[in-house]
């Protein structure tokens, strides 16, 4: 398990800030969701935690350990930070089976044959995918792809996981269904989650925590719910749209 | 501070980034490679060579001059020398050039996106022409259309209407026009092809939707997307056209048609070298007009040309209805008479003991299985007992083969570089300078190399004579090619799906295996065929630096037509014809069991 904690983050792209002097500590175990609206800086701020963007000032630790930082000019890659993504498009390779997209992650790992099978058959059975594991992603539906993005997520146990809005492609009936597995996979394994969504319900229904971002900047951090209490305030508010009214005040 | 603190530097990780290293290198090597052998061109121009003396008074070898220059742009013979050939070569490049694109376009989209039938062996046969070497097609042109009027016998055209051709038909525009064109089309129609395979059906469906004709989508979708790759294949095209000698010398010299080219090939031959590289550099900066041209369209859009996402991708044909079976015949006609009936007429050319007589008297075997007799063709034997023709053969598959690979390889490194560190101006540089040799004619690059590696530099031993110059030289001369084919493939490759391969560890260079380079193969491999048969079949850039030990079928066989010994030149010439597409096959077989089981499983 880890805790993230960012510290005076900031990210330009020529004259454009993405982000502003961004501070954010994150728990272990914590479904922390940054929302926002789009361009308000919250892939950015994800990609940055991957080590896909190289932030241009700040710090950043993971589990107590720095990776990165401006001032003491340390960068970790992204493969030694020992987290799991989830991309918005998913990013299936499309050359490979459901099976070997889910392998490839054990077989940077080194672990012995037995060991990867083991893992490999159970995240495949775990997430319902034993029957499909020799299909290619493009014979897949979306809900599906969905699923093999998360067992990919999953097979390498990561102590993070990041997900940039995984499930926006999906249709509404599967979204909702998809929501509840996804917590249901996280408080399983306990990993700290950072999501980005603009999906307002998504926030709500999935979060321990939501961040909401706009311009580059953190707005609001303190809202720290129960689900009990999202879904109590979910039920009241959010069809009259009083939701909006509480996130941005 | 700790080593892997150090080694996590900004700093550390650029100076061990694999990609930065491979960069570093690769600019070494083609600085070496590309741009020292042209500075050394410049610098010929511009220096009184040893033989000079007997063109000028004044001349004092090693010493600075302006002669060469000004003998070529601005004396009586500039007429004759450059401005009537850069005339010829205009005209003939853009005519030749607009017809290959505009039949290789519409071919691609007809095998690719359309229903119609019999795609399967139509395609190969679509692309023989690109196969038979340029200076077939000539032969098989003259072989048609040959005019008493230069001397010799008649031609086919004669024999059966009992006139002679007009001039036009037989030398000069129009016929060196219409054979590059059909050398070339094909070369356009599988750049435009491998661009309208990865194009996404759903974009045109969209279309569809909205309500836009069949028209409009061609117009408005399909066209603007593949539109880089046609204006990379305008620019190669053309490029290839001004460079080309055999060709226009066989159908222009007999009647004093020259190009630029030819002109090149014509000074290099009279001993005038420093002239011949005056105009090969003036050849180089056409070339370079309508790559900067190409590179300001196509380089900036890079990204908006990413059509291959992490998600289902689908490839579905257009209905041509009532139009099917009409626009089959059309085609299987047109690559018939292309692809097929050159290769007829070489044939039976090679069949004829006295060349141009139309009798079936005049048929023999002579050419292909006969024993040397000293009464006929100077007492060559036919070329398979031939001993030297073996060995040749040999060669040629060697050369061509690793010529293909190691190009290819190299040159989706390269784009990959290009692609991924877009903006980085090293990655540019490095692009740029990848495509360099491209703006060399052939045969001054040979000259180039014939220069440069004739005796031994610093660490760089006495390459004249090896194997290995050959294979060096063919894959620098193809590397423009390879790196446009990669950059093609590696544009299509979504950042994401890397991204997520770096997110879960893996190195660079396992990404590279197993994400870039399956994913770029159906590419990369059509860009190997186009390399493979291009080696095979290239004469111009290998004739100066072949050695006894070192000739390959094509240079044996443009002896044998230096010699007037035709129909053994078109014999080896059908055997390279052989040779090519036996080598496509296998290539496109190879490459196609994988993208078969890609494409069953998209469908």
């Amino acid at each position: 398990m880890a805790s993230i904690e960012i510290e005076n983050l900031t990210k330009r792209y020529g004259a454009m800030t993405a982000l502003d002097n961004v501070s954010l500590k994150i728990e272990s175990g914590e479904f922390l969701v940054l929302l926002g609206p789009s361009g308000c800086g919250k892939t950015t701020l994800l990609r940055c935690l991957a080590g896909l963007e190289t932030p241009d000032e700040g710090e950043i630790y993971m589990d107590g350990e720095l990776v990165f930082s401006s001032k003491l000019n340390r960068i970790v890659p992204p493969g030694k930070r020992n987290l799991g993504m989830v991309f918005q498009s998913y990013a299936l390779w499309p050359h490979m089976t459901v099976r070997d997209n889910v392998k490839f992650g054990l077989d940077v790992l080194n672990l012995s044959e037995s060991d990867s099978k083991n893992r490999l058959d159970q995240v495949l059975k775990d997430l319902g995918m034993s029957d499909l594991q020799n299909r290619y992603p493009s014979e897949l539906s979306g809900g599906q792809q969905q699923r093999v993005a998360l067992a990919r997520l999953l097979a390498t146990k990561p102590p993070v996981f990041l997900m940039d809005e995984p499930l926006s492609n999906l249709d509404a009936r599967l979204r909702m269904d998809m929501r509840v597995e996804l917590k249901k996979f996280q408080a399983s394994t306990g990993s700290t989650t950072v999501y980005v969504t603009h999906d307002q319900t998504e926030a709500m229904t999935m979060s321990t925590r939501v961040v909401v971002m706009r311009g580059g900047q953190i707005q609001q951090c303190r809202l720290r719910l129960s689900c009990i209490s999202v879904q109590r305030i979910l039920s009241s508010l959010t069809l009259s749209g009083c939701l909006e009214l509480i996130l941005f005040r | 501070m700790d080593l892997s603190t150090r080694r996590d530097s900004p700093l550390m990780r650029l100076i061990l980034d694999p990609v930065n290293i491979l960069l570093m290198i690769l600019l070494g090597v083609l600085f070496y490679l590309v741009l020292w052998p042209f500075l050394e061109l410049v610098l010929h121009t511009i220096t009184w060579g040893d033989g000079d003396r007997r063109l000028s008074r004044d001349a004092v070898p090693g010493e600075y001059t302006w002669f060469h220059w000004l003998q070529v742009t601005a004396s009586p013979l500039s007429e004759r020398m450059l401005y009537a050939p850069l005339v010829n070569t205009m005209i003939t490049g853009v005519i030749s050039t607009v017809i290959a694109l505009i039949v290789g376009g519409g071919l691609a989209w007809c095998v690719i996106r359309s229903d119609m039938p019999g795609k399967g062996w139509l395609q190969p046969i679509l692309t023989l022409p690109y196969i038979v070497p340029s200076f077939a097609i000539a032969l098989a042109w003259e072989t048609v259309f040959r005019s008493p009027k230069v001397g010799g016998q008649p031609g086919l055209y004669e024999t059966v209407l009992g006139v002679a051709p007009p001039e036009w038909l037989s030398y000069g525009t129009f016929p060196i026009s219409i054979t590059l064109a059909m050398h070339y089309f094909p070369f356009a129609y599988l750049l435009v092809a491998g661009a309208l395979a990865t194009i996404d059906s759903q974009m045109e469906e969209g279309a569809l939707l909205s309500g836009a004709s069949r028209m409009m989508i061609l117009r408005r979708i399909t066209f603007p997307v593949v539109a880089p790759a046609f204006a990379a294949a305008f620019v190669l095209t053309f490029g290839k056209t001004i460079g080309q000698f055999a060709l226009p010398f066989l159908l222009g010299a007999p009647t004093q048609f020259h190009t630029i080219a030819t002109m090149v090939y014509a000074n290099l031959a009279l001993g005038l070298d420093s002239m011949a590289y005056v105009l090969a550099i003036l050849l180089i900066l056409m070339s370079l007009l309508a790559i900067w041209a190409s590179n300001k369209f196509v380089g900036n859009n890079a990204r908006r040309f990413e059509t291959i996402s992490g998600k289902g991708f689908r490839s579905r044909q257009v209905a041509l209805g009532g139009w099917r079976w009409p626009i089959f015949w059309s085609v299987a006609m047109f690559g018939f008479v292309v692809g097929i009936l050159p290769l007829i007429l070489l044939g039976y050319q090679s069949l004829m003991l006295i060349d141009g007589f139309f009798n079936l008297s005049n048929l023999t075997m002579h050419f292909w299985t006969g024993q040397s007799d000293p009464e006929i063709a100077m007492g060559e034997p036919g070329v398979l007992h031939n001993a030297n023709i073996l060995g040749a053969t040999w060669n040629t598959i060697e050369l061509a083969f690793f010529s293909a690979v190691i190009a290819s390889l190299i040159g989706l490194i390269i784009a990959y570089i290009v692609v991924r560190k877009d903006g980085n101006p090293l990655a540019k540089m490095l692009d740029q300078i990848a495509f360099i040799p491209f703006l060399f004619p052939t045969i001054a690059f040979g000259a180039m190399y014939l220069t440069m590696f004739a005796e031994p530099r610093g660490p760089i031993p006495a390459l004249y004579g090896t194997f290995t110059l050959l294979v060096l030289i063919s894959v620098v001369n193809r590397l423009p090619y390879s790196v446009k084919t990669g950059v093609t493939a590696v544009t299509q490759i979504g950042r994401e799906l890397e991204e997520a391969a770096e997110v879960a560890g893996a190195s660079w260079g396992r990404r590279f295996r197993k994400i870039i380079v399956p994913l770029a193969s159906s590419g990369v491999v059509t860009g190997m065929m186009v390399s493979f048969v291009g080696v095979m079949r290239e004469l111009s850039l290998i004739i100066l630096l072949i050695t006894p030990s070192t000739r390959v079928l094509m240079t044996v066989g443009f002896n044998y037509a230096e010699e007037g010994l035709t129909q053994l030149s078109n014999a080896l010439v059908l055997i390279v014809a052989m040779l090519t597409i036996a080598g496509e096959l296998i290539l496109w077989w190879a490459g196609k069991s994988k993208l078969v089981r890609l494409r069953e499983k998209h469908s």
